[in-house]
């Protein structure tokens, strides 16, 4: 069989395993060592197996992942994210859809202080389904509302896309957060829009809500200062040197747990709760990330990525659609493949291929955010579909993808105006930081 | 016969030209081929390279002993201040240690083709200007390694460790004052962008490099094809990796120095005996903590 | 026999995942110690280091109650077309894959640890060395292995009731 065979041979195997529900980390453990094993031989697959899993696990960058998370378990313990949530509602709760608006507002404002978009539907869906399911929400609406609104984790700074993005292309991490800013706002608008669309033609899909009192509402914005306090300090920060990305996470949990525990919504062994819960989930997504390193191997023993990547440079087409069958195939490798695991495995490849057309590449590193977005949502392994599945279990995994629909097509609306206007990404980076060279 | 050649940075880094190139075109007349696998393709990061070859992931690898110093412990011996005569490439000091046999335990399982240094290590700032070990007071500044850590705690100033790829925000928002490497790796991470200033002329080391093959592959291999490729390493090869690395520092420093005449500090010999009178004494003391001194007089070719 | 095995098995289970949420705060702590020590000019020497072998923990600590509880991401879009045999078959070829799995990295780990002290392979600023984190790495999986075996036979056995 030749690499070429082999290789495919294997993505073949790999989707075969993943849709039969074998895990999907399990799924490419397997089918990377025994890929190793067939192309080169044992021995290599075991020290690969070994080293690749050390590596990773001990990686520095990597160590924002468990924090972000962290950073989110604690503030919906101390009830945070819960009145960020609330003042969001004051605003917008009495109209049509609002409640749903709020929800997106609240996850817009909970993804600038959590970097992972399934931490972020988490807590959001965690906090928002029951109040949208006592206002009678129809259960697609309120369902996708969370799961599309949790996608913005990765676009809006801080974002742990971006860091492994800036890890693979060397790009800075500082410029690649500040690119996402004005796109994150950009699509949370198009998802308002969206909900408002879809309230407006379907009147019993998001009743309005009653309006608060002016005493209520203040007390709603005055309670949400502390989350918004931690959410300036937190990136402030950032930006004025005096933490790192990764140290920004530690100080935001720290501020939160201080807040929680001074005005005594958490004690100690909340914390402690909080810890093991983040470590878990960090284990459940950092798995699929070792696990892709060792498909990485694989693969450049294979040549598959170089073949495509060369198919790709020598078809003659224009930029234009180069870039185009790029968003495709990720379209199409996002419906089956972890977001993380699909930028380590595919980067490397369409990342040279991307800058020898011309773009630029921070502005595609927000367009890669955002198809990974819509990853996310798409079946058959829609992680957030996933997380808010396990948060509402009673409602289908079928009806969440089917509300989905109008959010992904908001999601293309995006893609396209960020195309037709590239400096929506670009100009705040390069206004803070100049323009790169 | 086919070697797979691995290492951890883009195909446009300068190791391309000083070795991947040189090496690849020495065996190929004998039908030997050399495959490279690139910016980690073969397993990701350079701490696990030596292992990697050791195990058969790879045939060549290319590393750096700073990753894992506590395996190299003489090798390591250039970063030291002043640890290079003057006049003397790193090639020429680790290969006077390999020959004398010093190093072969520091390489178990493999065969080095080369061992070089990179230019003298430099001091680049975001801010301020450094010309004597005062101006170093209380800065903070990023290092990769232990010895580099003492060596900037020796000058009063603040050593913080980061990855590297975080350096370039961190000097751009003042998180660290300034970084001390090598001036070939300005342009690989774009310092040059969020520099203000930058210093020669202090002796901080020179960071070494090693390129091995693993020993039972190189044995196993027919004998043309196998002369040919330990031919086609050694002292040669490693100093002409050396005067790359050189030939890219010295267009880094010519590109800062067209920028303006204030970007760079080029100390006179009075303001370097300054900062020697504090480093050389540490390199004297380090190599003695060690009892390293005879191998240390070996490899200075003295 | 296999009862009191299963609830042992429990207790280091969810005893891992104690260490590792532990872990994760400790790191939490030593970056934030670092932070403020910087900020007054006394930085936590090789913060960086203690995070990186700490983080070892933090993920492979977690590993046996998430293998315990199935906590793996899995997909679910063809289980309506599943019938419940073949459902069950595969649960049980996954159980048996990852105890293939967990076993086999604990022994490749083992062998690196080896290799690490032979080389005395250590981290960067703190010369922490790397062999004992290694073996700790291969203790989790190996626990985590014997938790999927454990599943392994409860899947067969729930197949012939
Ligand atoms: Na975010
Ligand atoms: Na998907």
């Amino acid at each position: 069989m030749s690499d070429i065979a082999t290789g495919t041979a294997g993505i073949a195997i790999l989707l075969i395993l993943i849709l039969l529900r074998v895990p999907v980390a399990l799924a490419m453990f397997v089918v990377g060592f025994g890929g190793i094993c067939v192309l080169s031989d044992m021995d290599s697959a075991m020290s690969l197996l070994a080293s690749e899993t050390f590596t990773l696990a001990s990686k520095f960058e990597l160590v924002v992942i468990p924090l972000f998370i962290l950073m989110g378990n604690i503030a919906t313990r101390t009830g945070v994210s819960r009145a960020l949530y609330d003042a969001a509602y004051a605003a917008v709760g009495r109209f049509r859809g609002g409640l749903a608006m709020a929800t997106l507002m609240g996850c817009g404002a909970f993804s600038a202080l959590c970097g992972s978009s399934i931490a972020s539907a988490l807590t959001m869906g965690k906090v928002s389904l029951s109040e949208m399911e006592r206002y009678r929400y129809a259960p697609r609406l309120a369902t996708a509302t969370v799961a599309a609104g949790g996608t913005l984790g990765i676009l809006i700074p801080p974002s742990t896309g971006f860091v492994i993005y800036a890890i693979l292309t060397e790009q800075s991490i500082g410029r690649l957060f500040l690119s996402g800013f004005l796109p994150g706002l950009l699509l949370l608008l198009l998802f308002i829009v969206t909900v408002a669309l879809i309230c407006h033609f379907r009147r019993d899909a998001g009743p309005a809500g009653v309006p608060l009192a002016p005493a209520a509402a203040r007390q709603a914005f005055l309670a949400a200062l502390p989350g918004a306090g931690v959410i300036f300090i937190t990136i402030g920060g950032l930006y004025a040197g005096v933490f790192s990305p990764v140290e920004s996470a530690a100080v935001g949990s720290g501020l939160m747990a201080l807040i929680g525990l001074m005005r005594r919504e958490i004690g100690f062994d909340d914390l402690w709760d909080a810890g093991r819960d983040s470590a878990q989930t960090t284990a459940s997504v950092m798995m699929i990330l070792i696990a892709a390193h060792l498909m990485n191997p694989f693969l450049a023993l294979n040549h598959v990525p170089q073949w495509i990547g060369d198919t790709l440079t020598t078809s003659g087409l224009p930029p234009m659609g180069i870039l185009a069958l790029i968003v495709l195939c990720y379209l199409i490798l996002g419906t089956f493949m972890d977001g993380f695991a699909m930028l380590v495995l595919t980067l490397p490849i369409f990342y040279p291929v991307v800058i020898a057309q011309g773009f630029d590449p921070i502005w595609f590193a927000v367009i890669v955010m955002i198809v990974l977005e819509m990853g996310l949502l798409s079946p058959p392994v829609g992680m957030n579909v996933f997380i808010v599945h396990s948060v509402v279990p009673h409602v289908a995994q079928s009806t969440i993808y089917r509300g989905i629909v109008p959010f992904w097509l908001a999601m293309i609306g995006a893609l396209v105006i960020l195309t037709a206007f590239p400096a929506i990404a670009t100009a705040l980076p390069d206004w803070v930081m100049g323009p790169q060279r | 016969e086919t070697l797979k050649f691995a290492h951890f940075v883009a195909p446009t880094h300068t190791l391309t030209e000083a070795i991947v190139t040189p090496l690849t075109e020495a065996v190929a007349p004998l039908g030997l081929a050399i495959e490279t696998y690139p910016a980690g393709k073969l397993g990701a990061g350079p701490a696990e390279q030596y292992v990697r070859v050791v195990q058969g992931v790879a045939d060549i690898v290319w590393g750096l002993p700073g990753y894992t110093s506590s395996q190299f412990r003489l090798t390591m011996l250039t970063e030291l201040p002043g640890a290079l005569p003057a006049g003397m490439t790193g090639a020429d000091f680790l290969w006077n240690g390999w020959d004398a046999g010093l190093l072969t335990k520091e390489f178990p399982a493999t065969v080095p083709l080369a061992l070089w240094t990179a230019e003298p290590a430099v001091l680049i700032l975001r801010d301020k200007v450094v010309r004597e070990p005062a101006d170093m007071k209380g800065l903070k500044i990023r290092v990769s390694s232990s010895i580099t850590a003492k060596v900037v705690e020796m000058l009063d100033a603040i050593p913080v460790q980061m990855p590297a790829g975080d350096v370039y925000n961190a000097l751009q928002t003042g998180l660290v004052d300034g970084v001390i490497t090598g001036s070939s790796a300005i342009s690989d991470f774009k310092f040059d962008e969020v520099l203000k200033h930058v210093t020669l002329g202090i002796p901080l080391g020179n960071q070494s490099f090693f390129v091995v093959a693993n020993a039972k592959r190189v044995a196993k291999l027919p004998e043309g094809p196998r002369e040919a490729l330990l031919k086609a390493g050694g002292r040669v090869l490693s100093r002409h990796a050396e005067a790359a690395w050189h030939a890219k520092s010295d267009t880094a420093i010519a590109g800062l120095h067209a920028r303006g005449p204030d970007v760079v500090t080029d100390l006179t010999p009075e303001e370097i005996a300054a900062f020697d009178a504090i480093l050389l004494p540490f390199t004297q003391k380090t190599v003695a903590a060690m009892k390293a001194e005879a191998a240390f007089k070996t490899m200075r070719g003295e | 026999m296999p009862g009191a095995f299963a609830t042992g098995l429990g207790l280091v289970d969810r005893f891992c995942a104690r260490v590792s949420g532990a872990a994760l705060l400790g790191v939490a702590g030593l970056l934030l110690a670092d932070v403020v020590g910087r900020s007054l000019g006394r930085p936590v020497f090789g913060a960086q280091d203690m995070a990186e072998m700490a983080m070892v923990v933090v993920i492979f600590g977690a590993v046996p109650l998430l293998e315990q509880r199935g906590g793996q991401i899995q997909v679910d879009l063809l289980r309506p077309f599943m019938s419940r045999r073949i459902e069950a078959g595969i649960g049980r070829l996954s159980h048996a894959l990852a105890a293939t799995l967990w076993f086999t990295l604990a022994w490749t780990l083992w062998q690196s640890a080896k290799l690490s002290s032979m080389l005395s392979l250590s981290t960067n600023i703190l010369g922490l060395p790397k062999a004992p984190f290694q073996y700790l790495l291969a203790a989790f999986v190996m626990i985590a292995g014997l938790g999927a075996v454990l599943r392994t036979i409860r899947a067969q056995r729930a197949e012939h009731v």
